[in-house]
Formats: structure tokens, sequence, C-alpha cells
């Protein structure tokens, strides 16, 4: 995988041209400028389509071809006369190409036993714009683009700290992607910045395409439906995460940034919750906690009900299901089975569709296909009542893994409890919480701050305690700066 | 996995509550109405008294052996062979009370939930379930029972106060109108329910602030007393003494009884018998982890997850053994009893005489 | 890891037992039982050897009627009126008749939405089938120990299949009955719990009883009936069960009168307080029972003397005299005719005066038919309505 490029930068230009033509032989989109700066001769290689022409011409051309001749030394050319502003030498041929493939400018110069790179990058970018998946309805509306730097920006505009560090790194052997990790040096937890280096380090890989890749490629346990990271487009949440001691990990080409470590407390988290008053952001976070939590056992709750202990709900509950189910062909377990499916099978259909036909689908899938389905008697109107109640709860939660996570625990509960009714659904939370609490983020305890609580960290996970009394950062985390105001 | 796991002040307060709180809640104010009618409150206080004197013992025995584990200290004070033996033993034991456990909770969950479900498919699942959870090591049980401490006793509580409109507390009268001798027959029935402590022989070495021993486990044991008072206390308000001498579940039957009118859930027994799973696990998971835990260290094997594997069949034979729940009662009469009162009681009091007698008891070995 | 995933999941095909889909399921609401034909033959059960097989004996000794609303009646979009379906079946015990019955009905009999139990005078005569039958409903698990449980005077059959004409069923009818028990004081509701709580103490307890008006077609309550020993004793009339409730102090509403000139002042009570003292004197025993009574004037009539504060306390004290005559009649009725303490002497002695107690329990009726017990009602009338 590994590729073969000659390190050595030659001393007369057109060694160095030919050289390249022969590397990159085939591609069409390599430009080529032969020119004299007084009279040594220069040229200069680039990539039409990433790199800035606009500042070649004016910036470098122009100025060194009309001032190229008061110039005698050959190394006061960068200096003196080249009126860039991002300009470096390397001295090795692999620098040099890499940068020119990521859109950056090769100019040898006669003479020099090195070669510079202009920094020339510019490509046709998304402008800044709200994330769709992360809408929130207090808080900055930009959201991170596809370009590394823009998105690094963005952060910096919240976080202008001294200690704040961007330390970069480059993955995949073929894309030489840009990674960068951003924290804060006295409050991240040292040894999870240790632990995500090295695992950092020992991907080897031939491309990374998006923050996806990384993040399967460090986490924790891949065997989990459990995110054991947070990715968010929002630069306000990685500052955010970044505050509290956490490391956010920026890749290129994709717009999702990744946090890490992330507990199960902070996938339930969003900017709202802080930017409004506390009263408020406490109900709602509530109402999450309730909706995820119904979202989960209804339809398991139905099946177990119906066809084993009916003596829980009241009377005149338990005789309308038994009417309403009269002459329904599948027993309750069969029924929300089907029901789960068609859910899935929508809910993939909808994403895939192109948005004009994708909203019509909706109502029409929903409701309509649901309607004919009670009238021709195939599923008891409760059952759609309840599968509509599921779909809405579990949407309630800002960070979509977490509720395509919790779809497949639901199925596994409806499965047992089809088995053994209310003791298969308990069995099936249990297991779902032994899971969880075996489950770690790069050291962390997954369910952190509810396992090995400290009273102080309870005041940002049922409930959103009022501002001023967020004194110090959450203990948890083992940051060490633990003051976060006084 | 981190080897340097410390166990927080709260896990330890939690693990205690959990592992000792069990099954034995449901059926335990129907014994001691049988004896001493009104006054089990006072017995309960006893066996509260009692157990923590026990638990002052153990904290002694592993203060002095520095803090090892439990099969560390046995055969440091007896010599390999027979400390091997001793731990065993211990083993042993918690493999009959787990039996005890399981087949007790299987029988119930038959009577409430599942009518005809077989048993031995409900012990195989209990039991996979556990081997699910030990696989996760030391820090998860504690993290489990953390959090499970929560989920058990808030919801009681509120079950409690639902219960309130039903009780007649006039019914805790008369006061300590019976014979001494009653009191003293009824003392074993504290046994059953104190029973589970001894959990914190595997977890106090991991403690991290050691100093705080003594008051996490004063504090674990008032509240599992306080609890137990308060529930044979509303079994009394709400049956009277007689019918709690008749009912063999008398918890349970009390938290069926609760009607709330124009309430979306009419019955609760099926709510309180999902609390009740809990109560099992936590109590079970704990056992079966110590057991586990000696056996790997009696047998110097590599990891605690081969050792379960030896343990299992012989839980899911002892479990079968028993015909029906009468029987079941009979095995955990005075032989067991007086198997367990050996075993978390005199076994360490002996060793810790022993360690003081022999001047060398201190040297053991701390934790792996 | 894998291999325990793989052990569930084999165990998990093996099979569901205990699924039953909740349209096969028959939610009993009503169960009645009556004496059946052969009970009078008991003795001819105490023949039969244990170790011989006996399953084929038909021997009729009770009665039971099962009933369940018609499910397909209650559709969601077709209205409430649930016709009953009955079933009745002659058996030896309880759970013979629910064997005897699944052979009749297609669906599974489930006991977990029971509301009323219906016992007839005549099963009641029985004690030693009536312990069956107590014993039956204590160890059941299923068994929905809030439902209300009536003795009927005559056939229970009837009772079940009777059709009330504001509800749609018996049970609605006599749940709504005992609800009313906010309101009429002559109404006292018995669920299976107190029941079997008071029946395990001593053998006593009290139920309320029902009567079919076969005229006009209504069924009433009448009162209470008095068990003692497992058997029935006797009956209270509506009046009497209203001092007894509020002996107990237990009453939550009702209504007693008294008359001026004729005229009756109707005075609702609102509160019910009451307390028990004891003496003894030569080894025998002094009860006073202390009722503290809030009442509410509710009807008068015009022209008649305004309703002064003398007044008032004027018909207060004829209020209490009364009140307490009557109380006094009825616990003589109990002393005497039932020897049945209904109203909680017996507990009292045994929560406050325990010593007393170990002695004079083993000769509690004597004692309690020989106890002198004084009753004293200390009314206060707290609004008059509206108008003077």
């Amino acid at each position: 995988m590994k590729e073969c490029i000659n390190d050595q930068i030659y001393l007369k230009t057109e060694e160095n041209v030919a050289y390249l033509k022969e590397l990159l032989t085939n591609n069409s989109d390599v430009v080529f400028r032969n020119f004299f700066i007084g009279k040594y001769s220069c040229a200069l290689v680039y990539i039409d389509g990433m790199g800035d022409k606009i500042l070649l011409d004016d910036y470098v051309l122009q100025t060194v071809m009309l001032r190229g001749k008061y110039i005698s030394d050959v190394n006061q050319i960068k200096d003196k006369l080249l009126t860039v502003s991002d300009i470096k030498e390397v001295k090795k041929m692999s620098e040099g190409i890499k940068s020119v493939l990521s859109g950056d400018t090769f100019m040898f110069v006669e003479g020099l036993d090195g070669a510079y790179v202009i920094a020339t990058r510019l490509w046709p970018a998304r402008g800044v714009s709200e994330p769709s998946g992360e809408t929130v309805i207090r808080g900055g509306r930009d959201g991170f683009t596809e370009t590394i730097r823009f998105n690094t920006a963005l952060v910096r505009r919240r976080i202008r700290d001294t200690r704040f560090k961007v330390v970069s790194r480059s993955l995949g052997v073929r894309s030489k992607t840009d990674v960068v990790f951003m924290y804060i040096d006295d409050i991240v937890n040292k040894e999870v910045l240790q632990e995500m280096t090295e695992r950092i380090d020992k991907i080897n890989i031939d491309a990374i395409l998006d923050s996806g890749y990384v993040e399967q490629l460090i986490e924790d346990n891949n065997m989990s439906p459990f995110p054991q990271t947070e990715n968010t487009e929002r630069p306000d949440v990685v500052a955010a995460a970044i505050y509290e001691g956490r490391i956010a990990i920026l890749v290129d080409n994709s717009p999702f940034a990744i946090i890490v470590p992330a507990t199960l407390p902070n996938l339930f988290q969003s900017p709202d919750d802080y930017n409004q008053r506390w009263i408020f952001s406490s109900v709602v976070r509530f109402i999450r906690l309730i909706s995820i939590f119904i979202s989960l056992i209804l339809p398991s709750l139905y099946v177990a009900v119906t066809s084993f202990n009916t003596s829980i709900i009241p009377t005149k509950l338990a005789y309308f299901i038994a009417a309403s189910r009269e002459g329904v062909p599948f027993p309750a377990f069969v029924e929300a089975i089907i029901m789960e499916i068609s859910l899935a099978f929508l809910l993939e259909s909808v994403v895939r569709l192109p948005k004009p036909i994708g909203a019509t689908i909706g109502i029409v899938g929903g409701l309509i296909i649901g309607q004919a389905a009670v009238s021709a008697g195939v599923v008891s109107p409760i059952m759609i009542i309840i599968v509509s109640i599921t779909a809405i709860t579990s949407f309630t939660t800002p960070n979509y893994e977490i509720t395509s996570a919790f779809r497949l625990v639901r199925f596994i509960l409806i499965i047992l409890s089809s088995i053994l009714g209310l003791y298969g659904i308990m069995i099936g939370l249990i297991l779902l919480l032994v899971h969880l609490c075996k489950l770690k983020s790069f050291g962390i305890p997954y369910l952190s701050p509810l396992v090995n609580p400290n009273l102080d960290d309870f005041k940002d996970v049922l409930i959103r305690a009022p501002l001023n009394l967020f004194k110090s950062r959450p203990k948890y985390m083992g940051t060490s700066d633990k003051i976060r105001q006084r | 996995m981190n080897n340097k796991y410390a166990v927080s002040t709260f896990g330890v307060f939690a693990s205690i509550i959990v592992a000792t709180v069990g099954i034995g809640t449901f059926s335990y104010p129907n014994e001691l109405s049988q004896f001493v009618g009104t006054d089990g409150w006072f017995v309960i206080i006893i066996g509260g008294a009692v157990s923590y004197g026990i638990i002052l013992i153990l904290i002694k025995l592993l203060q002095k052996n520095n803090w090892s584990n439990f099969t560390l200290i046995l055969k440091n004070n007896y010599g390999n062979f027979v400390g091997s033996i001793f731990a065993l033993s211990f083993a042993i034991y918690c493999i009959f009370s787990m039996a005890i456990g399981i087949r007790t909770f299987v029988e119930v969950m038959r009577m409430y939930l599942l009518e005809k479900t077989p048993t031995e498919f409900l012990i195989v699942i209990t039991l996979l379930i556990g081997v699910y959870i030990i696989r996760g090591g030391l820090d998860t049980i504690i993290r489990f029972n953390e959090i499970a401490f929560w989920l058990m006793f808030i919801p009681i509580i509120v079950v409690l106060f639902l219960l309130l409109n039903n009780s007649d507390f006039t019914n805790l009268f008369p006061i300590m109108s019976n014979k001494p001798i009653e009191y003293i027959k009824s003392l074993p029935v504290n046994i059953y329910i104190f029973k589970g402590f001894e959990i914190l022989l595997l977890i106090l070495p991991f403690m991290k602030v050691k100093s705080r021993v003594k008051k996490a486990t004063f504090c674990s044991i008032t509240f599992i007393m306080v609890f137990y008072v308060l529930i044979f206390i509303f079994t009394l308000a709400v049956f009277t003494k007689y019918q709690n001498s008749v009912l063999l579940w008398p918890t349970i039957t009390m938290i069926k009884s609760i009607n709330i009118p124009g309430s979306f859930i009419e019955r609760w027994d099926g709510i309180v018998m999902t609390m009740w799973i809990l109560f099992y696990f936590t109590t079970f998971i704990n056992s079966f982890y110590f057991s586990s835990d000696i056996i790997k260290n009696v047998f110097n094997l590599k990891e605690t997850k081969l050792s379960y594997i030896v343990i299992l069949p012989f839980i899911y034979l002892a479990a079968l053994y028993p015909e029906n729940l009468l029987e079941l009662n009979d095995f955990r009469g005075v032989f067991f009893q007086s198997f367990t009162m050996i075993m978390i009681a005199l076994l360490p009091l002996i060793t810790l005489i022993k360690g003081f007698m022999s001047k060398a008891g201190g040297g053991g070995i701390s934790n792996n | 890891m894998i291999v325990s995933m793989f052990m569930v999941i084999c165990t998990i095909f093996t099979g569901c037992w205990d699924k039953v889909e909740i349209d096969k399921r028959s939610f009993i609401s009503t169960i009645g039982i009556d004496a059946g034909e052969n009970i009078g033959d008991i003795d001819k059960l105490k023949k039969l050897k244990e170790d011989k097989s006996n399953n084929e004996i038909d021997f009729k000794k009770i009665s039971v009627t099962y009933g369940a609303p018609d499910i397909s009646k209650l559709g969601p979009q077709k209205s409430a009126a649930s016709q009953d379906l009955y079933l009745t079946t002659d058996a030896i015990t309880m759970e013979d008749a629910v064997d005897k019955a699944s052979a009749k009905i297609s669906r599974d009999i489930n006991y977990g939405h029971i509301k009323l139990l219906i016992l007839s005078d005549g099963v009641m005569g029985y004690p030693d089938t009536f312990k069956e039958i107590v014993d039956y409903f204590q160890r059941q698990s299923s068994i929905n120990r809030m439902m209300y449980v009536v003795l009927a005077e005559g056939n229970a059959e009837e009772y079940v299949k009777f059709k009330p004409s504001m509800e749609q069923n018996i049970e609605t009818y006599i749940s709504g009955l005992m609800q009313n028990s906010d309101r009429n004081s002559t109404i006292l509701p018995v669920t299976l719990n107190e029941l079997l709580i008071h029946l395990s103490e001593n053998g006593n307890a009290i139920i309320p009883s029902l009567k079919y008006d076969k005229d006009k077609n209504e069924v009433i309550l009448t009162g209470v009936a008095l068990i003692k020993d497992y058997k029935l004793k006797g009956y209270l009339s509506q009046n009497e069960t209203s001092d007894i409730e509020m002996l107990r102090g237990k009453l939550k509403g009702g209504k007693k009168s008294v008359y001026v000139d004729g005229h009756p002042i109707d005075i609702s009570i609102e509160n019910v307080r009451k307390k028990i003292t004891m003496s003894t004197l030569n080894d025998k025993l002094f009860f006073n029972i202390d009722v503290f009574i809030e009442g509410q004037i509710k009807g008068y009539y015009i022209g008649g003397k305004p309703l002064t504060n003398e007044y008032i306390s004027t018909i207060e004290g004829n209020f209490n005299k009364s009140i307490e005559d009557e109380c006094e009649e009825v616990i003589k009725i109990t002393q005497n005719t039932f020897s049945i303490d209904p109203i909680g002497f017996r507990e009292y002695l045994e929560k406050y005066h325990p010593s007393i107690w170990k002695k004079k329990k083993a000769t509690w009726e004597e004692t309690y038919k020989n106890c002198i017990i004084n009753v004293n009602v200390h009314t206060k009338i707290r609004r008059i309505g509206i108008s003077k």
C-alpha cells in the first residue's frame, strides 16, 4: 500500500518537473507552469480545480515576473519577493507532492536545494448552514462543513484560550486525510488523551472517507449497539464538550465531529437544554427520559399484557382490548413484529427517497396504509396507536444513533416478552442494564455519572440545575482543572 | 480492564444492601407473625444489631490480614490444604443459598406470573443471565448494584405510600405480649433475611477510602433494618397478625391489594413481581461472583470465567432437588441456618482469634 | 460470550407455554354459589376411603354460576351494552366447578377481573362447605382480593342473571351500590380481603345481604347477614346496620331523623368518630363507647320554630338520646341473639389490655354476653343549609 516516492529535490528545475510529470502521468488536471524569475528558471505545479488560480496569478506570477529582475540571490525569493502570506520551504519531494495533491502549489526554483509550497487551497465548498439533523430552538445556526480548516475556525471562535490545542495527524495511506484533535490542555483527562492518541496512531488503513471510519476504528466495543463516541455537526456542542474536558476529533471531508469519551447521559443532551432556562430544560429532560422508556417497552408490554397477564390493566381496558382484537387473525406477538418491521421499512425508505416524494410517502404509508389495515381487520386499532406512540417517543432523543440502538433493543424485548411475558421484559431490561454497565468509553464507565455518583454530578443528568450551581466540572471525567465557576 | 479498580463508599453501601435484601423480603412477615405476632419489628432490630456485630468481626479480620482476599486469608491462617477446604465449604454454602434462592424465586414466579412454564427452563434462563452478568467482572457488578439500589428502593417507597389508605396501624398492638421463648424461636428468621452481607469480604479489599468502612457498613445495616421493619409494620397494618400467619407471601399479597380508583394500573401484582425480579437478581449475582472468585483462588485458575462453569451444574441440580416449596422450607431449616451461622460468623471469628494468638497472622499477600 | 448467546437462543426457541391470547380468554366478572341438590348428604362423603379413586362421583354439592361479559359486543365502534354470558355447573368443590366449566366453555377462564361474589343463604347453612369455599378463595393467587362479597336470599343464579334497569349487569350495579356507602349508611361494603381477614381471626364476619323482589323486579340491599363460626346466624335490618357502622366508627354518610311536632328533622351525618374505654368491676367488664357525630340539618319544615343556637342544642340532645337507645338495642341483639361482636370489643381488648385478654380469651362468648355496654353519643350539628 505504501507509495514509493523519490524524496530528493533536484537542483535543476527541469529534472524536478520531469520527475513529477512521470509520477503524475495520465492526470489531465495537473498544471505545470515554467517561468523565469530574473535568470532563475522556476516551475509551478498545482492541480486545476483545487489551486487558487487568482492567488497564483496576482500574487505569485505577477510579482515575480514583473519584479524578478531585482533579485540577486535565490534565497531571497521567498523572503523578499513573493508577496504570499503562507509559504513554506520543504526539503522532501514527498511532502511537496502531498501538498500538491491537497491543493497547494509546489514551486521549484533553480539552484535551491529545496522547494517552496504555497498555500493555495481553494475548492468548491458548501456554505455554513444549520445542520438538518440537529436543529435547536435557541442557539447558533452554524454547522460544520467538509473543509477541516473552516471547522477548526468555527470551534476556535468559541475557545480563545492559549491552552486550547489543535493537534493534527494524517490518516489513511492513500487518502492522507487530515485528522485534527482539539482539547484544552489543562482541563483534559491526560489518560484519556493518551489512550486516544495511541488508538489513532494504530490505524493503518488505506482510506478514511468519513469520520465514521475513524469512530469505528477507535471505539472500545464494536459488538455493542450503543455508540461509545458522540458525533455532532454543531460547533457549539463541540466547544461545550471541550470545556468539559473531552476531546474532539475532526476529520477532513466530513462535517461530523467525533467527541470522545461519551457517556449515555451525554447522548441525551442537546444544546437547547443549556441555552434555555432551567425549569423548562429540566421538564424537557424528564420528558425525554420517560419517552425513551416508553418507546422501549410499550410494544413488548402490550404483547405481555394481552397474552400473559391480563390482570394488570383496568377491567374496562381489558374488555376493550379483547373486543378490538376479535377477528384479528394474528396473535399479538406477530402483530407487534409486523408493525415493528413495517415501521423500519418506512423509516428506511423515507430517508432514501428524494425530498418532494419523501414527505408524501410518510403520510401515505403512515396514515392510509395503517387505516386500511385496521379496516381490513388485519391489525387491531390498539396496535396502530401503540406503534405511533412508539415512533413518536423514539425520536425525542437528540442523537440518531441512540434511536437506532434502542430500536434494536425494542425488537429483542418484543421477542422476549412473547416467550416469558412480564418476566421476559424484565430479563431484557436487566440484560440491557448490565450491558450498559459493562460498557466503557475510553476508560470512563458508560453510565457515569449514575454509577459512582457524586452528588454534584447529578445536577446535569435527570434535570438541569440552574446555571449558577454549575460550579465544578463533571467529576467522573477526572479532569485536571476542576472549577468552572465561582 | 483497569486493574486499579476501586469501589467507592456508595458502592459498598449499595452492594451490601442489595446483596442482603432479596427474596426473604417477601415471605418473612409470615414467619415472624407466626411466632411473635405483632412484635416482629423488635426481633428484626435484634437481628440487625447481631448482624452489625458479625460485620465488625469480618472487618477486623480483613484489617488484621491486610485486606487480602478471603481465600488467601484462610490459606494463610490454616495452611494451604485446610484453608482450601474451608474456602471450598464457604463456596458450597454460597452454592446452597443460591440454589434455594433460585428455586424459591422460580416457584413464586410460576405462582403469580407464568403458570405453565417448566421450572427447569426458568432456572436455566436465570442462570444464563447470571453468567452474562458476572463475565463483566467485579466493576460491572458493583455498577449494577449501584443502579439496582435506586431502581429497587424508590418504587418500594412509593408503593408503601400508596398503601397508607388501606392500612390500620392499630393492628400493631398489643406490644410485647409474648413469652420470651417465642422471641428466641423467631430469631432464626433473621438469619434468612440478613444473610448476604458476607459479600463485603469480597468488596472491602477493593474499597477506595478504607477509613470509611465502619460508616458505610453501619449505614447499610441500618438501612436494611429500617426497611425490613417498615415492611413488617405495613403488612401488619394491612392484614392483621392472623392473616399474616396464614399467607405465604404477605408482602406480595399486600401490594396486590392496593386499589387506587381511577388509576391506570388497576392491579399492582405485575408491577411488584417485576420489582421482585430485581431484588432476587442482585442477591444472586453477588453470591455467584463471590463463589466463582473463591473457586478461582482455591484452584489458582487464571480467570474467574472458568470457575463459574464449574459451579453452574451444581446450582442447577441442587435447585431441582426439593420436590416442592414445603420441602424447600425444610431444606432451609435448621441445617442450613446453622451452616450459615458457622460460615459467616464462626469461621471468621475463629480465624480472627487464631490470628491474634499466632504472631504471624498479619502478612497476607495483597490482592492481585 | 458467543456460546452463551447461542445457548440462550436455543432455549428460547423451545416455545412459549403461558401464552393465551386475550380474545381467547373469558373474563369472569361474577361468581354465584348455590347449594347443590346433594348438599344435605355430606355424611356420605365422610364414608369415602382416602386411598380409593373418587373422581367419578357425581355429587352435586354446590352449583356455581359464572357470569362474564360478552366481549364481541364491546367493540370500539359498537355501543357499550354488554350482554352477559352465563354458565352454571354443578360440582363438588370450586375447583371442580372450574374443571367442569372449562369443558363447556370455549375460552380460558380467567379470574383476574372478577368483581363480585354472591353467596346464597342456602350454601351458608353448611359450615363445612363454606370452609372449603373460603379456603379456595384464600389459596388462589389470581383472584382479585378487592372484589365485593354479598349474601343473597334465595338462589344466587337468579341474582347473577338479573338485569338491573340502570346498569348493564349486576356487578356494576352492586359495586355502584357499594360505592354509594359514602352517602347511605345502611350499606356496608365488604371486600374479599376484609372477609378473609375477619374469618381467619375467629370465624365470624358480616356480609351485606341482598333480596330479590320479584313483583317489582328489583334487587335491594337489606342490611347485613351475620356469620358465626362459618355459619349463617341471622340478619340485621338496614337501620341496625347503620347503627353498627356508626359504632364501628366507619360510617361515612347517612341520615337519621328526629321528630318534632310530628315533623321529621333530617340530620345528615358527615363524620363519625368512636372511642372505646373499658373498666372492670368484680370480674365483669364495662365498656363505654363514645361516639362523636358531626352532622348537617337537611330537612326541616316551613313555619317551624326558627333554628337558633339553643334550639339546635335541644335537637342535638334529643338526637343523642334517640341514637343511644337505638344503639344499645342493637348491641343487646348482637349480644344475646347472635353472640357476635361486630363492633370490635375483642380487638380492643386484645390490643390495649392484653393481660385481661389472655384471661378472657377462652370464654369470650360468655363474657361478651354478660358485659355491660354503654353508648354515649355526642352530636354536633355543624351546618343547617342556606336558609334559616
